[in-house]
């Protein structure tokens, strides 16, 4: 039997209301825990086995008393993956960290086991100390690791994949008196006892973990991964604008960037992270090609090059917090405003910077985005990316939206409701703007446009979109029957299912 | 004879920046750490400076052993005024504070089977 310290620590926050990041709902709530380890600042075995029996009698409590319970990260997402108005408990003070011996892992590659706590932020830390780094994360660092997970989220490594592509192991608190060791038949992790020693049963089943990878907290508590590092690398990123020409559009398309001739590329480092920028009100983007801001990053496996400029966690200035809702609210009233205002976002955040270098945890920092805001990020074909790309733009300035348009290309992932599963490289083609009735309406419009026009497309779970439980079966099709079977395998009964669901799920017809 | 045409836009950017004064805010975060919430490790507070700040009033922070995550200064046009018409006198500003979440330290999985000893 594995050793057990004291339980989990849960304390009532008093909260009935709870409001994610970027404040796109309130959610009320009968109870938000705080979640904490027996002893915060010391991982130690018994004390994660604890903590599983403590996330375990709050499954009991939440069976007895019929309400539904969710594990709750960084509250990043705009949809209310991670609400319910039954019990939520905050995991981000769950941060214990594991390492894994070279004769604990099955094959030659680096391994750590931390639990679902820990954030991109703290990660980044951890590794760079023990020389590692994750293999790719978002765009900033405020995620947990388990939300991060659950939503797909994504950078733009087009060679690499999305946070769920380096995880290869899942520790899932089910029910009371079980959690499962989870991870591929055909890939094992790690050996058979790290399980034991966690007090999980060992599953090893390649439908079962390709499906709980993305399951937005609906298969359990994701209560710690194991995690597929890299040795420390360095990243050196060129922003500036390039032209979005025929040449580069046939790069795009096929994922092959060789021989391109990039900002940077000229050091011969290959390219590692693939973004454009769009702003839909520049001028002289009516006809032709378009001008864009390009954020390239070369990897480097040793330190930087030579004269690169060290990545910096901030820029002098960032927005405030009620800057995206008044230009919202202000460009909702007066629409000519829309063209000033989002030229003046366009040139204050995209500034032209070259040759900077830093590991990922310096160049994926900190986000100073506070407020309201609105994104909606929407996965399709490389070679359908052109059209996807020319229906945001023209609704963007048809419905006068203080939005900008991003790319990313991230490479096709195996998890069953990843939205970056189309094959080989997933295009991102992402909207952002200020929460405002305009910047909706362009949602709205580019999807109806998007379907009409018979691109096949997905949508970020954890942003915002307009999916219904007939269209999310439209989108993925077998994936969906594949993902319920799975979950009903892992949570056997129709009361723990109600437990793990939300109206989220409810309403994307993953419930059941 | 042409009437004078009214500025709209300047007009806008001017009630833009007169309802932006209701949040002006300062912002330090600490790099790389994670706000945690839990009891006594967020608070806010509206703290007070007074005869032109030579007497300031110190916000209550406990993060026990851990390091500040963020701190936020506010001030809003309410509290301006309330500076102006006291001629510094008096002057209010809010401040939020979290703390960050415990760094623990790392813990090895045994290389025995559970149980062996």
């Amino acid at each position: 039997m594995p050793q057990t310290d004291s339980l989990a620590r849960f304390f009532d926050t008093g909260v009935s209301r709870w409001t994610p990041w970027h404040q796109s709902f309130e959610q009320p709530v009968h109870k938000l825990y705080d979640t904490w380890n027996a002893d915060p600042d010391r991982s130690t075995l018994g004390g994660y086995v604890g903590t599983t029996k403590g996330l375990q009698a709050m499954i009991q409590r939440s069976l007895d008393e019929e309400r539904s319970l969710r594990a709750l990260g960084g509250g990043w997402s705009w949809p209310p993956i991670a609400a319910t108005a039954g019990t939520l408990l905050n995991t981000r003070p769950l941060n214990y960290r594991f390492n894994l011996r070279v004769d604990q892992i099955h094959g030659d590659r680096k391994l750590v086991f931390v639990q679902c706590g820990m954030s991109i932020a703290e990660l980044n830390v951890y590794l760079a100390a023990k020389g590692l780094a994750l293999k790719t994360s978002g765009a900033s660092n405020g995620q947990t690791i388990a939300g991060a997970l659950s939503t797909g989220t994504h950078g733009a490594a087009y060679r690499v994949g999305a946070v769920p592509d380096y995880v290869v192991a899942i520790h899932l608190v089910t029910e009371p008196g079980r959690s499962v060791w989870l991870e591929r038949d055909s890939e094992p992790a790690v050996v058979d006892s790290v399980a034991g020693h966690v007090g999980a049963e060992l599953v090893r089943n390649d439908d079962l973990f390709e499906a709980a990878l993305v399951s937005f907290g609906s298969f359990g508590i994701i209560h710690g991964l194991v995690l597929e590092v890299d040795e420390l690398y360095h990243l050196n990123a060129w922003r500036t604008k390039i032209t979005l020409d025929q040449a580069l559009w046939d790069a795009i398309e096929a994922a092959d960037f060789d021989g391109l001739d990039l900002p940077g590329s000229d050091a011969g480092f290959p390219l590692h992270h693939f973004e454009l920028l769009v702003n839909p009100y520049e001028s002289g983007q009516a006809a032709g090609d378009l001008e864009v801001f390009a954020s390239l990053m070369y990897r480097h496996e040793g330190a930087c090059p030579d004269g690169a400029k060290r990545a910096s966690q901030h820029g002098r200035f960032a927005q405030g917090d009620g800057t995206l809702e008044l230009i919202g609210k202000l460009t909702d009233v007066f629409p000519g405003l829309t063209d000033d205002l989002s030229g003046l976002a366009d040139k204050l955040k995209f500034k032209d910077s070259r040759n900077v270098c830093g590991p990922p945890g310096d160049v994926f920092r900190d986000t100073t985005t506070r407020g309201k805001s609105a994104s909606s990020a929407m996965g399709v074909p490389l070679n359908r990316l052109r059209e996807a790309l020319e229906i945001g733009r023209v609704a963007i300035l048809e419905e006068k939206a203080p939005a900008l348009i991003s790319v990313r290309l991230v490479r096709a992932s195996r998890a069953t409701l990843a939205f970056t599963h189309h094959q080989p490289v997933t295009a991102v083609f992402e909207i952002d703007g200020a929460d405002s009735a305009r910047v909706h309406h362009v949602y709205r419009r580019v999807q109806d446009a998007v379907r009409s026009a018979g691109i096949p497309y997905t949508y970020h779970w954890g942003k915002i979109h307009k999916l219904n439980a007939d269209r999310v079966r439209e989108l993925y099709g077998n994936r969906i029957q594949d993902w319920i079977d799975a979950r009903h395998e892992l949570l056997p009964t129709r009361e723990l299912r109600r437990v793990f669901a939300n109206t989220y799920t409810d309403q994307l017809g993953l419930s059941d | 004879m042409m009437r004078p045409r009214v500025p709209i836009r300047p007009l806008c950017l001017a009630l833009c920046a007169a309802t932006a004064t209701a949040c002006f805010t300062y912002r330090v975060d600490a790099p790389n750490v994670t706000p945690v919430e839990a009891p006594g490790t967020r608070g806010r507070e509206t703290v007070w400076s007074f005869l032109w700040g030579n007497l300031n009033q110190i916000p209550t922070v406990d993060c026990k052993d851990q390091p500040l995550a963020e701190v936020t200064v506010r001030d809003n046009l309410g509290f301006t005024l309330l500076t102006i018409l006291t001629l510094g006198l008096a002057s209010p500003k809010q401040v939020e504070w979290s703390c960050a979440a415990p760094r623990p330290l790392e813990a090895e999985i045994p290389p025995t089977q559970p149980g062996a000893r």
